[in-house]
C-alpha cells in the first residue's frame, strides 16, 4: 500500500498563525534570500539568513527559512534547532510545525512528530497544508488523524484526485472501508488509475463484494511488473481456485524480478494447488536461495514435500529451518507431521517437536490433535483425550479431534461416548484432505499476519 | 489355524530374504496384446471431448469369467452409451470375448445375448443358482442385467424376474455376490453411486455450482451436491429369485454414500464375510456382519472410513491382500488426484492404520486412481499392487496441471518389509502407456501362471496387458467347487504353506473398480517346488487340507473332497 504524495511543498510563507505575522521589513528580506535558495546556492542563503536573524531575532519566517536551508545541506540537527527556534517564536506557525514534524518522523519520534501534524492540520485551512499533514499523519500510521485532516483537504478541493486517494486511504487504514470507498468515488477516470483501482479492489473486498476481485486484477492488468498490485491480485485468484488467472498475474513480475519475495511463495502457492508440484517446488526452492529465513517459502517446500510424499526432503528442508531459533512455531508443527508420518520409531520425536509447536503458540488447535494422535498411538488414551478436547476447544469447528475421540472411546470400550464423538464429527462434516490443504495453505502459508 | 489367530510376521527372515532384491531383477515385462489377442470394442462413455454429466466420466469395469468351462478365462467388458447419438449410429454394447486359449479371443457378445445397450457400470460373476456355470451381473444407470449362463455359450436375462434390476434413474456402481449368510447361495450386494434422477433431472449444469468446478475450469457436477444414493443387499431365495433385504440387514444404517467399488473380505477373521465400500468424497463404509443377517457400519470405529486423520476421501478402487502375512487381510484403496491411495494396515484388532506414506504408496499424488489390484505378479509369494490411473475428462489439461486426463498405470513390488517399490519404469513400455484408464482386472489367461491385466480405457480400446517372458518362480492355481457352499466357494479362505512361506486369500467376486477378476485364486511360491499344504476354510465351516501339491499348475479343490482333477 502506497501513499500518493500531495504535491510535496516547502513552505516558508504563508502559513503563520493568525497572530504575530511577520512585518514587512522581514518578509522583504526573506524575499531577497529566495532566489538563492531556489538556485541552489544553499551556502550564500545560509550567510544571509544569519545575517537576517541577527538583524531581526524574533523573525519566525527567517529561523523557518534558515531551517529549510540547513535541511538542503543535510544538516539535520541545525535544522530542527532553526524550526524549534521559529515555533518558540511563533508557536502556530504552520509551515515550521510540518518541517519539525517531518524532522521528527525521520528521526523515529512518532509521538512528537504526531502532535506536531496534528497541531499543524488542526489550526491551519491552507489545503496545501492540511494534505501535508494528512500525509504526515498517514506515514506516522496515525490514520485517524490523517483521515480527519484529510477530509478536510477534501472539503476545500473535492476535485483534488491526489487527495481523495489518500483520504481513502487513511479511512481504509482507520477500519472505514464504506467511507473510504465512498471517497474514491470523487475520482476521475479512477478505472485508468491502478493505485485507485488497486485500493478499490481491497475495499470492495472488505467490504464483501465479489467485484473486488475484477477491480485487483485490473490493477495488475495495468501494471503487469507491480509486485504489490499483482501479488494481491494472484492472493485473491489462489482463494478462488482460479490458478491459471493467479500464475498469469505473477509472471509479469517474475520475469521483472526473479527473486522477489513476494512473488515467488505465491507461486509457489498456485502451482502447487494447480498440481504443478515440480514446478512449485522450484519456486520455493527459489525463494528459499534468495532469502533462506523466509520461513513462508519453508513452510510452503516442507509441506509440499510432506503431502508429495517426499518424508525425507520434507524433514530435511524443515530441520534447516527449526535451527534459527526465531522460526515460525508451524515449523515445528510441520517436523512433528512429518516425523509421525515417516515412522512409528519416531513417535517420540515427533511428540518433541509438537511440544515446542505448542509452546510457541498454544492456540493452533492442529498441533492438539497431532499430539493426540501421537498418545494415542503410545496407548496414552487419557492423554490423547485431553489433547483432542483441548483442539476442539481452540476450534470448536474442528471435525478431526471428535474422529480420534470417537476411535479411542471404542478401544476404551467407552460405546456411548464413541457414539457421541462419532455423532459430533459426522455433524461439524469431515473435509476431503484437499479442503483442508486449502484452509491450511490459505491460514497458514499465505504471507500476512496468522 | 483357527481364524482369528495371527500369524508370526515374517519380517525380519523376508528382509534378509529380499536383501537381494531390486528393480533390476523386477521380471515382470508387460506388453499390451490386446490389438493383437482382438479386443477391438471401443469404450463409449457420452462424449469423448465435452462431457455435462457426472455419468460421463467414470467408465466402466471389466469382468473375467470362464462362461463356456473350457478352462480359459473369458472377458466381458462393461461398456457406456452416449447422451446424444447420430443418426444411423450403432448403439454401443458391452461385450463378451470367448478366450480362444491361443492367446486370441472372440468376440461372441451377439451370439451369448448379451448385446445390451445402456449406462453399463460394473460387473460381477458368480454362479448364483448352483448350477455349475457362471452367471453375470451388469450394474447400470438405469435396470441392471442378471445374466443367467445356460450353460450352451448363451445367457438369458433374468434381473427383473429375479427382483434384482432396481429402478430407472438409480446409478448402480459396484456389486459383488457374497453369501453373508453363508446358506450356500450367494447373495448380491449393490453400491449406488449419486441420484441422478429419471433424465439426469437431479443434476445442475456443468460449471454452474461450486461443485462443479475443478481448479478453476467448469466442469460436470459432483458426486458432493448432488443426491446421495442407497446400496442393496439381495437375498438369495435359492429359487432364481433374491429378496431386497437392505433395511433389515442395517444396509441403509451408514452415513457413508457416494459408493463405488465394493470389495468383500473376512476382516476379522470370524469366518463371515464383510463388506466394504469405497465411497466418493464421503466416509467409505465397512458392513460388519453380525452373524444374524443384519451388519454394522464399523467404518469409523475402525479406521477404514477415512484416512488416518478423519479426512473424506474420494474412493474408487479396492482390494484385499495380507501384504505382510500375518494372516489378516489389509486393504488397498485408490482415491482422487490431489490426494494418496490408502494402504490400510489391519491391526487385527478390528482395526486398521493407514500406512500408504510408510509403505512408499503415497508418491504419486496427480494420479487419478480407479481400478486396483492386489495379486502376486512376480510370484515371489508377496502381493504386489497395479493402479490404474486416469482423469475425470479431457477438459482437465487445460488446467496445465500435472495431473493430465490420460495417466500411466503403477505396479508396485512388495518389499516384504512393509514396504512397496514402485517398479513401474521396469515393468515394460506398454505399462506407462498413457489413458484415461477405469476397471480393471487380472487373470491367468493362459494357465501359465502369468497374471494378465485387462484395463477398461475411456473412450479407448481396452489395455490387455500381458506379461512377457517365463516367470522365474513357480505358482499355484486353485479352484474350488463348493458342495455345500456356494458352488464357486465364494468367501472360502485359502492358505498355503510351503517352506516358511505362508499365504492366504480368499475367492471374492466382484472388487477393483467395479471389476471381477479371475475366481480362481493365484499363489507365487517362489523357488518352493512343492506346495506343503493347502488348507481351504469354506463357509459351510468344513475345512479340507491337500498336501504335497506339485507346483506351476492349476488344481481344483472340490468341498469335502479335495483335488478333484489337476489341470
Amino acid at each position: 500500500m502506497r501513499l500518493v504524495a500531495g504535491g510535496l511543498f516547502i513552505l516558508i510563507l504563508g502559513l503563520t498563525g493568525r497572530a504575530q505575522g511577520p512585518s514587512a521589513e522581514e518578509q522583504q528580506y526573506l524575499f531577497s534570500v529566495l532566489p538563492l535558495i531556489e538556485r541552489g546556492e544553499v551556502s550564500d542563503a545560509e550567510n544571509r539568513l544569519l545575517a537576517g536573524v541577527e538583524r531581526y531575532p524574533r523573525s519566525a519566517i527567517l529561523y523557518n527559512a534558515l531551517g529549510i536551508v540547513y535541511r538542503k545541506q543535510s544538516r539535520i540537527d541545525k535544522a530542527a534547532a532553526a524550526f524549534r527556534k521559529a515555533l518558540e517564536i511563533l508557536p502556530s506557525f504552520t509551515a515550521a510545525q510540518l518541517q519539525l514534524a517531518s524532522i521528527d518522523q525521520q528521526q523515529g519520534n512518532r509521538t512528537e512528530a504526531v502532535r506536531l501534524f496534528r497541531s499543524a492540520g488542526g489550526s491551519t485551512t491552507n489545503f496545501e497544508a492540511l494534505a501535508a499533514a494528512g500525509l504526515g499523519l498517514a506515514d506516522c500510521e496515525d490514520y485517524a488523524g490523517a483521515a480527519g485532516v484529510l477530509d478536510r483537504a477534501h472539503a476545500l478541493r473535492p476535485g483534488a484526485d491526489s487527495v481523495s486517494y489518500n483520504l481513502a486511504l487513511a479511512q481504509y487504514k482507520s477500519g472505514n472501508p464504506a467511507s473510504a470507498l465512498e471517497s474514491l468515488q470523487s475520482i476521475a477516470e479512477a478505472g485508468r488509475q491502478p493505485d485507485v483501482l488497486h485500493l478499490r479492489g481491497k475495499l470492495l473486498e472488505d467490504l464483501g463484494k465479489p467485484e473486488g476481485a475484477g477491480d485487483l486484477t485490473a490493477a495488475c492488468r495495468l501494471e503487469p511488473g507491480n509486485e504489490v498490485f499483482c501479488a494481491d491480485a494472484a492472493l485473491r485468484a489462489i482463494r478462488q481456485e482460479r490458478f491459471l488467472d493467479a500464475i498469469a498475474m505473477l509472471e509479469p513480475g517474475l520475469e521483472k524480478s526473479p527473486g522477489s519475495l513476494s512473488l515467488l511463495p505465491l507461486m509457489g502457492l498456485a502451482q502447487f494447488r494447480l498440481g504443478r508440484y515440480r514446478d512449485a517446488m522450484s519456486s520455493y526452492t527459489a525463494a528459499l536461495a534468495k532469502d533462506a529465513s523466509v520461513d513462508a517459502s519453508r513452510e510452503g517446500l516442507g509441506f509440499l514435500c510432506y503431502v508429495t510424499g517426499d518424508l525425507e526432503k520434507a524433514r530435511a528442508v524443515i530441520e534447516e529451518g527449526l535451527r534459527n531459533p526465531k522460526a515460525d512455531f508451524y515449523l515445528a508443527h510441520l517436523e512433528a507431521m512429518v516425523l509421525y508420518r515417516l515412522s512409528p520409531q519416531l513417535r517420540s520425536k515427533a511428540l518433541d517437536a509438537v511440544n515446542r509447536a505448542l509452546q510457541a503458540n498454544g492456540n493452533f488447535a492442529p498441533s492438539y490433535f497431532l499430539r493426540g494422535k501421537i498418545r494415542m498411538d503410545q496407548n496414552d488414551f487419557p492423554g490423547a483425550l485431553e489433547d483432542f478436547e483441548r483442539a476442539v476447544e481452540v476450534d470448536p469447528k474442528y471435525p478431526l479431534p471428535y474422529y480420534k475421540m470417537a476411535q479411542t472411546y471404542t478401544r476404551q470400550g467407552r460405546t456411548k461416548e464413541a457414539e457421541a464423538a462419532r455423532r459430533k464429527f459426522s455433524e461439524l462434516g469431515s473435509l476431503r484432505e484437499e479442503e483442508i490443504l486449502l484452509r491450511q495453505t490459505q491460514s497458514v502459508l499465505l504471507p500476512g499476519p496468522r | 489355524m483357527p481364524r482369528g489367530a495371527r500369524w508370526l510376521p515374517l519380517g525380519t527372515v523376508a528382509g534378509l530374504l529380499c536383501a537381494f532384491a531390486t528393480k533390476d531383477n523386477w521380471p515382470v515385462r508387460f506388453s499390451d496384446i490386446a490389438a493383437k489377442a482382438g479386443l477391438t470394442a471401443v469404450n463409449v462413455s457420452g462424449s469423448a471431448t465435452n462431457k455435462k454429466y457426472i455419468l460421463e466420466m467414470n467408465g466402466s469395469g471389466v469382468a473375467f469369467l470362464d462362461y463356456n468351462r473350457d478352462g480359459n478365462v473369458d472377458l466381458f467388458l462393461v461398456n457406456g452409451t452416449q447422451l446424444d447419438r447420430a443418426v444411423g449410429q450403432a448403439e454401443p454394447v458391452s461385450h463378451l470375448y470367448r478366450n480362444n486359449g491361443d492367446g486370441t479371443f472372440t468376440d461372441v457378445t451377439r451370439e451369448a445375448g448379451l448385446a445390451y445397450s445402456g449406462w453399463g457400470q460394473g460387473a460381477c460373476v458368480a454362479d448364483f443358482d448352483n448350477d455349475g456355470y457362471d452367471d453375470l451381473f451388469v450394474t447400470y444407470y438405469g435396470r441392471n442385467r442378471l445374466y443367467h449362463n445356460n450353460g450352451n455359450g448363451t445367457f438369458t436375462e433374468m434381473a427383473e424376474r429375479a427382483g434384482v434390476a432396481g429402478a430407472d434413474g438409480r446409478w448402480n456402481s459396484g456389486c459383488a455376490f457374497l453369501d453373508y449368510d453363508r446358506d450356500g447361495k450367494v447373495d448380491l450386494f449393490v453400491a449406488n453411486y449419486v441420484d441422478l434422477g429419471p433424465h439426469f433431472s437431479n443434476v445442475p449444469k456443468p460449471g454452474s455450482g461450486e461443485f462443479c468446478q475443478y481448479k478453476g475450469i467448469p466442469i460436470a457436477c459432483g458426486p458432493r451436491g448432488l443426491p446421495v444414493a442407497v446400496n442393496y443387499l439381495y437375498h438369495n431365495n435359492g429359487d432364481g429369485t433374491f429378496t431386497d433385504v437392505s433395511v433389515p440387514a442395517g444396509i441403509r444404517k451408514t452415513e457413508g454414500h457416494y459408493a463405488l467399488g465394493v470389495l468383500t473380505f473376512d476382516y476379522d477373521n470370524d469366518g463371515w464375510p464383510d463388506i466394504y465400500v469405497a465411497c466418493d468424497s464421503a466416509a467409505s463404509i465397512l458392513y460388519h456382519n453380525q452373524h444374524d443377517g443384519t451388519f454394522h457400519d464399523t467404518g469409523v470405529a475402525s479406521g477404514l472410513a477415512y484416512n488416518e486423520d478423519g479426512e473424506a476421501q474420494a474412493g474408487m478402487g479396492v482390494a484385499a491382500l495380507d501384504y505382510d502375512h500375518d494372516g489378516f487381510l489389509d486393504v488397498v484403496k485408490t482415491n482422487f488426484s490431489d490426494d494418496s491411495p490408502n494402504l490400510y494396515h489391519n491391526n487385527g484388532d478390528g482395526t486398521f492404520s493407514d500406512r500408504v506414506f510408510q509403505a512408499g504408496l503415497g508418491r504419486h499424488r496427480n494420479s487419478l486412481g480407479w481400478g486396483v489390484i492386489a495379486a502376486d505378479f512376480n510370484n515371489d509369494g508377496w502381493s504386489d499392487i497395479f493402479m490404474v490411473n486416469g482423469h475425470l475428462t479431457p477438459e482437465i489439461d487445460t488446467a496445465k496441471s500435472d495431473a493430465a486426463y490420460r495417466q500411466r498405470k503403477m505396479m508396485y513390488r512388495n518389499l516384504r518389509d512393509g514396504r512397496f517399490e514402485d517398479v513401474t519404469p521396469f515393468s515394460g513400455p506398454d505399462i506407462s502407456g498413457l489413458h484415461s484408464s477405469r476397471g480393471a482386472a487380472a487373470a491367468d489367461l493362459n494357465n501359465d501362471g502369468r497374471l494378465a491385466v485387462v484395463v477398461n480405457e475411456l473412450h479407448e480400446k481396452p489395455s490387455l496387458l500381458a506379461a512377457d517372458g517365463p516367470t522365474p518362480n513357480h505358482w499355484i492355481g486353485i479352484q474350488l467347487i463348493g458342495t455345500k457352499s456356494n458352488r464357486d466357494g465364494i468367501g472360502a479362505r485359502v492358505e498355503v504353506e510351503s517352506g516358511a512361506l505362508r499365504q492366504m486369500d480368499e475367492v471374492r467376486s466382484g472388487g477393483s473398480y467395479l471389476s471381477q477378476s479371475d475366481l480362481r485364486l493365484h499363489f507365487g511360491l517362489g523357488p518352493a517346488t512343492r506346495a506343503d499344504r493347502v488348507t481351504v476354510r469354506w463357509p459351510s465351516g468344513v475345512v479340507d487340507t491337500v498336501r504335497g501339491i506339485p507346483v506351476d499348475r492349476h488344481i481344483v479343490m472340490e468341498e469335502g473332497f479335495g483335488i478333484r482333477q489337476p489341470k
